[in-house]
């Protein structure tokens, strides 16, 4: 059931390019995906971290996104870069890819690498069939959601550096990404990734 | 102290904010950089010897650029840049300097991550920081491609961390260079290939290399010149640095395949670098290109394998860093004295100290003796060739003559002619000015490296 809510979130992150729609299966997709991920009977230090990071990645990263998209007008439509039958092909085709992942030998014994791969690819897909850099920043949050559920399943035994690592890389998209991407809007407001070809060669 | 050393360029900077004077907050900047940069030293005999050496880097070049920052303080006009106070560059640079600590003191690979990833942090916005259209795109750029390659890299070490615990390593030890290279042949070769692998393309896109080093030429040319110089200098040293202890696992689990990876990437590098230098016409961005030559010609190097060729690698690595920065910080006098990067508008740059600094930068990036980059390119095809890596040996070549082709005809272009100077001309810093010459007698002095006895060894 978590499985396949977080297939049918990340899908339709890939795939639906409206803005409120992307928060909604953003929030679905990152909760299953630390439901997933929740370190059962931790030490304190690494529940500590690992509620820092769900705190990041479902308060305090929807909310800045939220407050840039209604302070500065940016339009509620991430700007899909291709049209709707190519987004379901491509989507497809990487669900279909995260399936058949479980069958290379490095992964033989691995359960559930279908869902790593497919939360994987669609973090970089978000990032490659939309135009608006706050779609950029989502995908960036997707990956680090990848990552999380990657520890989960690959290594659950390792220490909690890897919490450590998933806040570094949550406040990176947040913090970072946001900040520069409200910069943006004094050059572009509508944040369209092709306005930033100015360097080249 | 280990973690005193680590914090203290971060805490150093913030401690100077404090200070109410400016003269006196200049100075502090100054002493406290120096302090830490002093205490870094003091944990030289806590780590390896290669992280030992990187550790010196970091703290050299990190304070000849906070001198260089004292004297010429990066400015913006651009309102839209809130994080651009002078206080806040010092204390993000501070911050660049404590990750990259991080990383070279760190034991595992998690910890190396960490430390290169939380770079990431401070170097955004210092490459953003001059504002304007073309920064916020490289940063954004940066920002973005880097992430995901250091996201994959993260995958990669957590597959490995996988093998390790398959190979009966306990978690706590799973991501530790030295306890997995001493497991290297109980790991499951598919597994750990794969990891392997992952770990490359990730720690590769920081360093620039091709095809992942779209981002380099745009962040490295468009942040401020002391930063600049630390992303070329230290940054790709720091990513090199990861694949070196990557390469150190792979070397006893999947030797082949990992070189084989590296060779590719690096031939690939060399090649493209050096081809598209000669279709630059900004010095910094030809400078970034030249960056993304290097890296590849260091990781051809790796990809021999041999332990000349390591040596040579490592060698070049630390040759590479300080003649980078040098051009880096000179270019930078330049572009505060003329206004301009542009390389048709730089005329008779023989005429004033800080062009014929930059002219001498050049010369040591073309690999003319006695700097030591000329050394480090030498053994680099000695090694190629001792070990019968002809193809590798001929892109390396190709690749350097292009690089050579063109700075030679950016120093032609710049050397001679009429100096164009802004009326209000600045006059030259001299803490600018030595902290780019400081980064020269570097370069220069390290021709003596392969001299000392049993450094080749």
């Amino acid at each position: 059931m978590v499985t396949a809510l977080i297939l049918i979130s990340a899908a339709a992150l890939a795939i639906d390019p409206r803005f409120r729609s992307a928060l909604v299966a953003y929030g679905i997709f990152t909760a299953a995906t630390l439901y997933l991920a929740f370190p059962a009977g931790a030490a304190l230090t690494e529940t500590v971290f690992f509620a820092v990071l769900a705190a990041i990645k479902l308060i305090v990263g929807p909310s800045a996104l939220i407050y840039l998209v209604r302070r500065y007008n940016v339009p509620e439509n991430l700007g899909p870069s291709l049209g709707l039958v190519w987004r379901l092909v491509i989507v497809g085709t990487a669900l279909v890819a995260a399936y058949e992942v479980r069958h290379m030998a490095a992964f033989a014994g691995v359960a559930s690498t279908t869902v790593v791969f497919d939360a994987l690819f669609m973090s970089m897909l978000i990032v490659v069939l939309y135009r608006n850099l706050l779609a950029h920043a989502i995908g960036l949050l997707v990956l680090g959601s990848a990552i999380t559920l990657a520890g989960a399943v690959f290594a659950p035994g390792l220490p909690y550096a890897i919490e450590i690592a998933d806040t570094f890389d949550a406040v990176i998209a947040t913090f970072v990404a946001l900040t520069i991407a409200r910069a943006v809007i004094a050059y572009d407001p509508q944040l369209d990734i092709r306005q930033l070809r100015e360097l080249r060669g | 102290m280990t973690q005193a050393a680590v914090v203290a360029p971060f805490l150093g900077a913030l401690l100077a904010t404090l200070i109410p004077q400016i003269a006196a907050r200049r100075l502090a900047r100054g002493l406290l950089a120096l302090v830490a940069a002093l205490l870094a030293l003091t944990v030289l005999g806590e780590v390896d010897r290669l992280a030992g050496g990187l550790i010196v880097l970091i703290s050299v070049l990190s304070l000849l650029a906070t001198v260089f920052s004292l004297g010429i303080v990066p400015t913006t006009e651009h309102d839209e840049i809130r994080w651009a106070s002078t206080s806040t560059y010092f204390i993000l640079l501070g911050a660049f300097w404590s990750s990259m600590l991080v990383a070279a003191t760190s034991t595992t690979f998690i910890g190396l991550w960490i430390g290169i990833s939380a770079t990431t942090l401070a170097t955004t916005f210092l490459v953003g920081f001059a504002g304007g259209h073309a920064a916020l795109e490289a940063a954004w750029k940066y920002l973005i491609i880097c992430s995901f390659g250091i996201g994959i890299a993260l995958i990669g070490i957590l597959l490995l961390g996988r093998a390790g615990i398959d190979a009966h390593i306990a978690p706590s030890a799973a991501l530790s260079w030295d306890t997995l290279a001493a497991h290297g042949a109980a790991l499951p070769p598919a597994l750990a290939r794969l990891a392997l692998a992952l770990m490359l393309l990730g720690f590769g896109t920081k360093a620039g290399l091709v095809p992942m080093h779209s981002w380099l030429p745009d962040a490295h040319s468009k942040a401020p010149a002391p930063i600049s110089a630390l992303l070329s200098g230290l940054l790709v040293s720091c990513a090199l640095y990861a694949i070196v202890r990557v390469q150190l696992v792979a070397g006893a689990t999947e030797p082949g395949f990992f070189d084989s990876v590296l060779l590719v990437l690096g031939c690939a590098s060399v090649l493209t670098g050096g081809v598209l230098m000669l279709a630059q016409h900004d010095v910094k961005r030809l400078l970034s290109y030249s960056t993304i030559e290097h890296a590849g010609l260091i990781a051809i190097a790796l990809g021999i394998g041999t332990p000349l060729a390591l040596f040579a690698a490592l060698y070049h690595v630390v040759n590479h860093a300080f003649g980078k920065a040098f051009a880096f910080l000179s270019v930078g006098i330049v572009q505060h004295e003329r206004g301009t990067t542009t390389i048709g508008k730089l005329n008779g740059l023989w005429n004033d100290p800080g062009g014929r600094l930059f002219l001498g930068s050049l010369a040591g990036l073309m690999g003319f003796p006695p700097f030591g980059m000329f050394f480090s390119e030498v053994l680099i095809v000695v090694a190629a060739a001792a070990a019968h890596q002809w193809v590798p040996l001929g892109f390396a070549l190709v690749g350097a003559l292009l690089g050579f082709v063109a700075l030679a005809r950016l120093a032609i272009e710049t050397e001679s002619g009429h100096a164009v100077l802004p009326a209000a001309a600045p006059r030259l810093s001299r803490r600018a000015f030595v902290a780019a010459a400081c980064a020269g007698a570097f370069a220069l002095a390290l021709f003596a490296a392969p001299f000392v006895p049993g450094a080749v060894r």
